[in-house]
């Protein structure tokens, strides 16, 4: 799994995610993206690019959510395909996050 | 946490043959992961684990049996909060999609092993 963040001039931070968000590609990310998390305030997530998601990806995103959330920020996920948002609907965690469907949309939510 | 993404990408290679269509795909293919991260999760000590798939008409049977401490996620009660998100669960995920993605899901503690069976119908989208 990659990941790619990019510090938009606005204060945005956007971090592009790429491949399957499963136990592999969780391990592959989830230090860099709780370090990034850990201190951004409005931070956006694009998913276009993830094709699978497990409970494990789940548990980093709303991980990030808590964190951002407890320092009063906002972050927002973008372009989530439809199997990943089945994902999330399914397990109820699409309720607790904020999802655009796409990435203007999300950049415009949290500006 | 190690030896899961070995074991799933024998589960997705096993799965090629069968060419499933992308709704059933994704059912096994996350039932595979969030059964053995169930087992590496709550199963504590070193601990053996088997993986069988096999087709049987028009369902395909996923069987997964390890050696750790009992656990039986057929009981789970598995409620995760969503009320807001500082109350919200970080985990507890994974039996839920289980349980919606399977069939059926059956548990059963023999021979000091937990096996946990979970079935899919094939060649439909769901």
């Amino acid at each position: 799994m990659r990941m790619h963040v990019e510090e938009l001039s606005n204060g945005i931070t956007l971090i592009r995610l790429e491949g399957d968000f499963d136990a592999k590609g969780a391990g592959e990310i989830e230090t860099q993206f709780a370090a990034v998390t850990a201190f951004a305030d409005k931070v956006v997530v694009d998913m276009q690019g993830v094709n699978f998601l497990a409970s494990i990806g789940i548990r980093a995103l709303l991980s990030a959510v808590k964190a951002v959330n407890r320092r009063e920020g906002k972050l927002v996920v973008a372009s989530v395909k439809d199997s990943v948002l089945q994902v999330l609907k399914t397990c109820g965690a699409h309720g607790v996050m904020t999802i655009c469907g796409g990435l203007d949309e999300a950049l415009a939510q949290i500006a | 946490m190690q030896a899961l993404p070995g074991a799933v990408e024998w589960a997705l290679t096993s799965l090629q043959p069968l060419d499933l269509l992308p709704n059933p795909l994704l059912a096994v293919r996350l039932c595979v992961e969030e059964a053995l991260a169930n087992i590496i999760t709550h199963g504590q000590d070193g601990h053996s684990i088997r993986l069988g798939l096999r087709q049987e008409e028009d369902r395909l049977i996923l069987e997964v049996e390890d050696d750790a401490r009992p656990f039986d996620p057929t009981l789970w009660c598995c409620r995760a909060v969503n009320d807001s998100v500082e109350t919200a669960s970080i985990g507890g995920r994974g039996i839920l999609l289980m349980r919606h993605f399977a069939d059926q899901m059956r548990y059963e503690r023999r021979d000091g092993r937990n096996h946990l069976t979970l079935i899919f119908p094939l060649g439909q989208e769901a």
